[in-house]
């Protein structure tokens, strides 16, 4: 089955995507068309492929064989056996990896830099601002997610929750044009979750470009524009969040009876 | 004091202490400086290791190889007397001291850098990349500070090697520690006195280390890779079968 919306406004567009890992093959030709604007979570049990396909959007995995347009552009991931040849590509890569914003399960902030410092990075960095433009951006994300206050902690004094909240502000930071999400709360412990939550809902409202992989279905529901559900890396099933209470393939059926039960 | 009349006589040893000390001060200062070299040479060496260029690969596995490999004596001789009599470069003892340890110890601190940059989580390498971060960007400010954070009690064990091996440093006449007690031995028949207080010197100065790498430690606890630690919400597993230590067998055991 088959994702197309043809039209201008796609801003990713995934096509024949294959990827193995030895003998697994764990993307079995995936094509996935997210429009700009359009919040998409991808649902499926675990190995599914699912966190692999989104990896494959950044090209944090490159795919094996098949494309990944981002605004409408090819990415390609670095091959070259010249340095510097592998430099010019890797920064163009970069350059499109700026404008997509990732989370990830176990956050991945920066224990050795303050909170501060782990927005301000990509800032000076990569954006190459002066310090004080970085900070004044880095503050006012802070702000958002409420650890205005904790700028100038580190990451191991902050709790699960305030990681995922800073993960997220590091990546809105850079004012991407698209979010993925890779089982943003998966690791938070229950209490926790709600907060994370809450940002992304927002996010969602505000018109972001969203790829979500994520167990939890009632948010799913309530902030999709579209349900992906993908087995043995193939798309089983897809269309708007509530065609998925009344799921037409068996397969999609019974995830979604084993997940409530 | 026992039938031979030997007597441990540390007087010999108090009137030449000036000179022990300032001997010492130069081992230190010789360690501190090869110490320094070899750090700056082993993150290299361990970066274009672990690069993914081939030939940077192996050139930095040769160095590894050839400094750690060869025994600090020979090293010494090589550096002092083959240099000056293959390609007529002449050093005085105490740099041809300095580049010996800083050449040897740069290949055991590019081993333990190249561990320690294995050892940063892969999830680091990624937050990086998928934040745009070129590549330079990514090895100098997240992986290499969390590295070198984490290898920090290594970082000092090897100072306190170097420190030791000045002392073989006597075989080119560079008037370190050993040298002096050396020579100061032959003058007034006090090989004993002398060589012992060399080692209690020795002692002193490891111990200081030891303490300051402490103190290092401590402060950059933040950050550094702190052996394995179980993500939150991920039980950590408490044996390989998954039971409880000292719980018997369970039939799913044997599946």
């Amino acid at each position: 089955m088959t994702a197309n919306t043809p039209g201008d406004d796609v801003l990713v567009r995934l096509r024949g995507i294959r990827k193995a890992f030895g003998a697994n093959v764990v993307l079995d030709g995936v094509d996935l068309d997210v429009r700009a604007g359009e919040v998409l979570v991808l649902l499926g049990p675990s190995g599914s492929g699912k966190s692999t396909l989104l990896r494959t959007v950044n090209m944090l995995t490159p795919p094996d064989a098949g494309t990944v347009e981002f605004d409408g552009e090819v990415l390609v991931p670095p091959a070259s056996r010249w340095p510097w040849a592998y430099r010019r590509q890797s920064a163009r890569l970069a350059r499109h990896r700026r404008e997509m914003g990732m989370v990830f399960q176990h956050f991945n902030v920066f224990p050795h830099m303050s909170v501060l410092r782990n927005i301000t990075l990509a800032l000076r960095s990569a954006q190459g601002l002066s310090k004080a433009d970085a900070e004044a951006v880095a503050l006012e994300r802070l702000r958002a997610v409420s650890l205005a206050e904790k700028a100038s902690a580190y990451p191991d004094s902050l709790s699960g929750g305030q990681k995922q909240r800073l993960a997220i502000a590091r990546a809105l930071a850079l004012a991407p044009k698209l979010m993925l999400f890779d089982e943003a709360t998966s690791a938070l412990d229950p209490e926790l979750v709600k907060g994370v939550l809450d940002e992304m809902r927002a996010l969602a409202g505000s018109g972001m470009t969203m790829i979500v992989v994520t167990h939890e279905i009632q948010f799913a529901k309530e902030v999709a524009d579209r349900v992906v559900f993908m087995e043995h890396g193939r798309i089983v099933e897809e269309g708007p969040a509530a065609q998925f209470d009344e799921p037409r393939e068996q397969r999609t059926r019974e995830f979604l009876r084993a997940l409530s039960s | 004091m026992r039938e031979k009349g030997f007597a441990f006589d540390l007087g010999v040893v108090l009137a030449h202490l000036p000179e022990m000390l300032g001997a010492f001060g130069l081992s230190v200062a010789v360690a501190v400086a090869a110490m320094a070299l070899a750090t700056a040479a082993g993150l290299l060496v361990a970066v274009g290791a672990t690069s993914r260029w081939r030939v940077l690969v192996a050139l930095c596995f040769a160095h590894i190889q050839v400094f750690r490999g060869v025994a600090l004596y020979v090293l010494i001789i090589w550096v002092y007397f083959g240099l000056a009599i293959t390609l007529q470069v002449n050093i005085a003892p105490t740099p041809a001291g300095i580049l010996t340890l800083a050449l040897l110890d740069s290949a055991y601190l590019a081993e333990i850098f190249r561990t320690g940059l294995q050892k940063v989580d892969r999830g680091q390498r990624e937050a990086g990349a998928a934040l745009g971060l070129s590549d330079g960007a990514i090895l100098w400010r997240v992986v290499v500070p969390q590295a070198v954070r984490s290898m920090i009690p290594a970082i000092g064990n090897q100072f306190t090697d170097v420190l030791k091996d000045t002392s073989i440093l006597a075989v080119i006449a560079v008037p370190e520690l050993m040298y002096t007690s050396q020579s100061l031995a032959q003058q007034t028949y006090r090989p004993f006195e002398f060589y012992t207080v060399a080692g209690v010197l020795f002692v002193i100065g490891v111990s200081v280390i030891t303490y300051a790498v402490r103190v290092a430690e401590r402060r950059v606890r933040r950050g550094a890779v702190r052996g394995v630690v179980a993500p939150a919400g991920v039980p950590m597993v408490t044996s390989v079968s998954g039971r409880e230590p000292g719980e018997p067998p369970r039939m799913e055991d044997e599946r």
